[in-house]
């Protein structure tokens, strides 16, 4: 037994006897740093192997913006790097759709759900809500660990002599159901689909897992509606994950049957190469179906964790309480509910009928009331709020400006009139790498900055950060502004070249420019990382709360003891954001840990 | 006592309820497959229907005897009656085995109908097996651990007979035990309930 976790929230006697037994047992370098079933140490997991992939999605994208900027162009010394993917010092079109879906697969669900999710669930939920582990810190291993096994699969698929999967991060059938479709629809379709589905194993044991001990493992005074906005935005993430990853399993499921023993659930009447094949009867808009009642919730799974972070740290930066503490959990509950249902508004051209496709207009164009009122809230909170600027905080801004900027397009895309003009041109391609793409990586670039003192006890560069954070946001906007006007002119995504289209050649220049800004953009994370790597190391050495905040996590040892707290668990007295309170004392925060003075007791209105 | 094992049994309350979630998500995968199922018959085009073989009753009957055995261990470990225990964990394994036995005969039988899967022009054909086979796919993981239960319960009525048995430890086994039985008693009761109601509704809708 490696672990000396121990639990009981609720009663203080047994957790403190089983905390001093704790310390018979001596751990190994693997048992502390591998096979660690400790929370924080596997938060920290999640944190670096996503950070790996990050690195690998952002190159990606940069092999395949070259190959847009400059079609005509021979790049020798690129083919030394990456041999297999070029001839004659051309990218194949094979090679650009692989890497086309491994980028979209790598970032949507390797980065932004295994690694978002995972690394903050991780650290921030037994650490704010007062817990000394997960309900079951040994399954949370496990989400780790599939995680990782999902990764050396997706990963392997890269180097197969037939490419990885290309039929586009969506995997629509027939491209992705017949091996003779394309070369990387045979065996790096099939790893792909392994590695998904031993993903969707990690996803769903840790979901479980951060639900269960959201709901049960809560400190004593730690009321559900005392709970930081991070926790309750963790929760839904997780709820969401639980009940739409288990409908991309029936999706790959059917797809998996259809590949490999001849079912007909998505294939009909194909013809290949003048010869019928004996597949009948199926309906490749059932897999669209089925896919986007995943797909969509999936962005909600992406952004919903950035939501929780930035409210918690615009709260803190701006030394004011959130505004409308109530009102930004229900406008989760409202997303995630609404999410569930707006799914058909990706299939607006699949010739639905017109009158159930305004039924998801509807649906879809509601979000943005949930979506207004986050915003507002972040808004007013930072409203003469006494501002910090700091690295979080920056990125914590620069994540509101994405929202708004992709959340504004998103409401013509839900339009289905609009949508069929728009639907798979770069229109679509802007508005979801501002909106969940760009805006959640702000949010776990914020939740990092903030957080990292919390992780290893140092802080992070503020002038590197500061640079992260100019050449990040600057472009990132040069990037994805002007493939909106690429997408108004009816530009597709997914295609290898233009020069064939006079129609759309006459982009040449702006997509070099687009090209440019994300090779920049791509060196400026790299500056993160070694930002990163370096004060895990030689950062300067973090005080218990650097940042004044009130919540639980800060009351921990900072240096990170097992169990979480020496002795007795914290006992929790009112809400997270009792920021400047008091105009009269010269502390402008109090903890949650902290009791309710008399006079408190008399007025205190919240919770 | 082992911290790791006391830990586990003061979290007893977020285990079951970590099961409860866990059969959510097993509800959504037949939710998806049952809809694809419904969506698919009513797009029209080729769809014959069939008789399910009568098989099929037989392990609906097997599954619903089953269940009622592990509630027969339950109570009995419950009771603490460690002899009663493992009885009824060993008839509810055997039973559960048995089920998955009479599928894949049910299965065989299908074939010989004319109603199989690979390349079948008429696609309530594969969907029936799909969704029985997953549905047996997630009966075979919980004989699995109802294997890991009885054996466990065998340890725990060997060690009761000796008298040398530090008390403690003794407390612990049961615990744990318990944990094992009740987490298996939620499982084992829905996988039951959802060959059910999976019989009903695809008896209903092959009709």
């Amino acid at each position: 037994m490696q672990t000396t976790t121990v639990t009981e929230p609720h009663v203080k006697e047994h957790s403190q006897a089983a905390h001093a037994d704790a310390h018979h047992h001596t751990e190994t370098f693997i048992s502390k740093y591998i096979f660690s079933l400790d929370h924080k140490t596997i938060g920290k997991q999640f944190l670096f192997l996503g950070m790996a992939w990050a690195v690998i999605g952002g190159l990606m994208s940069v092999v395949f913006r070259i190959q847009l900027g400059w079609p005509d162009e021979t790049f020798p010394w690129l083919e030394k790097i990456f041999a297999a993917w070029f001839t004659d010092g051309k990218l194949n079109p094979e090679a650009y759709y692989s890497l086309v879906t491994m980028h979209g697969t790598i970032m949507v669900f390797f980065v932004l759900t295994a690694s978002l999710s995972g690394t903050f669930a991780n650290i921030l939920i037994p650490l704010q809500i007062g817990a000394r582990d997960m309900a079951s810190p040994l399954m949370n291993a496990i989400s780790f660990w599939l995680f990782f096994l999902a990764s050396v699969v997706m990963f392997s698929s890269i180097f197969l002599p037939t490419g990885a999967a290309s039929a586009g991060w969506t995997i629509y059938p027939p491209l992705s159901a017949l091996p003779q479709a394309s070369p990387g629809s045979g065996m790096g379709m099939t790893m792909w689909l392994i590695a998904m589905v031993i993903f969707i194993g990690s996803t769903l044991v840790g979901g479980l897992n951060y639900v269960s001990t959201v709901l049960n493992l809560r400190t004593r005074g730690m009321s559900m509606f005392r709970m930081p906005l991070t926790v309750w935005a963790l929760f839904f993430t997780a709820i969401i994950g639980i009940l739409s990853f288990p409908v991309l399993v029936s999706c790959c499921v059917l797809l998996i049957f259809d590949r490999g023993l001849g079912t007909s659930f998505y294939l009909s009447n194909i013809v290949i190469g003048g010869k019928a094949l004996p597949f009948a009867g199926g309906s490749p808009i059932l897999f669209q179906h089925l896919f986007w009642f995943l797909g969509h919730p999936e962005v909600y799974i992406v952004i919903l964790p950035a939501m929780g972070m930035v409210s918690e740290i615009l709260a803190v930066h701006s030394r004011k309480p959130i505004f409308g503490y109530k009102a930004m959990i229900f406008s989760i509950l409202g997303i995630t509910v609404l999410g569930f249902i707006v799914w058909a508004h990706h299939m607006y051209v699949t010739g639905m009928n017109p009158f159930i496709g305004s039924i998801f207009v509807l649906f879809t164009l509601l979000i943005a009331i949930p979506s207004a009122v986050k915003v507002f809230n972040w808004l007013t909170t930072l409203w003469r709020g006494n501002i910090r600027v700091n690295p979080p905080s920056m990125f914590a801004v620069g994540f509101v400006s994405m929202f708004i900027s992709g959340g504004l397009t998103g409401i013509w895309l839900g339009n289905a009139t609009i949508d069929i003009q728009l639907h798979d041109t770069y229109f679509v391609v802007a508005h979801f790498h501002i909106v969940m793409g760009i805006a959640a990586f702000f949010g776990m670039f914020a939740g990092i900055y903030h957080w990292f003192p919390r992780m290893f006890g140092r802080m992070m560069n503020d002038t590197m950060a500061y640079i992260h954070f100019a050449i990040t946001f600057i472009g990132a906007y040069l990037i994805f502004w002007p493939m909106h006007f690429l997408g108004l002119a009816g530009v597709p995504r997914r295609y290898y070249t233009f020069n064939e289209f006079a129609a759309f050649s006459q982009y040449a220049t702006l997509n070099k420019v687009i090209t440019i800004a994300a090779i920049v953009v791509f060196l400026g994370q790299l500056i993160f990382v070694v930002n990163f790597i370096y004060s895990i190391f030689k950062g300067r050495k973090s005080v218990q709360n650097p940042w004044e905040a009130n919540t639980l996590e800060w009351t921990s040892p900072i240096e990170g003891v097992h169990g979480n707290w020496n002795g007795d668990l914290p006992e929790v007295h009112r809400w997270p954001y009792d920021y400047s309170r008091n105009p009269n004392s010269d502390v402008d925060f109090i903890p949650q840990n902290v009791p309710l003075t008399e006079e408190e007791k008399k007025d205190y209105v919240h919770h | 006592m082992d911290v790791n094992v006391k830990y586990k049994v003061n979290n007893q309350g977020a285990h079951r309820f970590t099961m409860w979630l866990f059969i959510v998500t097993i509800c959504m995968v037949f939710a998806g497959f049952t809809s694809a199922f419904l969506v698919r018959k009513g797009a029209g085009g080729a769809w014959t229907p069939f008789d399910i073989p009568g098989i099929f009753k037989v392990s609906t009957l097997l599954i619903l005897l089953s269940s009622v055995f592990l509630q027969v261990a339950h109570i009995a470990n419950k009771k603490r009656h460690k002899l009663m225990t493992s009885i009824g964990l060993f008839f509810t394994l055997i039973l559960g085995i048995l089920f998955c036995y009479f599928q894949i005969q049910g299965w065989e039988q299908l074939t010989d109908m004319g109603i199989y899967l690979s390349f079948n022009p008429n696609p309530a054909g594969p969907f029936f097996f799909v969704i029985t086979f997953i549905h047996a796919l997630h009966v075979a993981s919980g004989i699995l651990f109802l294997a890991i239960a009885f054996i466990h319960s065998i340890i725990v009525l060997r060690k009761s007979n000796k008298m040398e048995t530090h008390l403690e430890e003794d407390n612990i086994q049961k615990g744990m035990l318990t944990i094992r039985t009740d987490l298996l008693l939620l499982f084992w009761h829905f996988l039951g309930f959802l060959w059910v109601y999976l019989y009903f509704f695809l008896n209903f809708n092959l009709k």
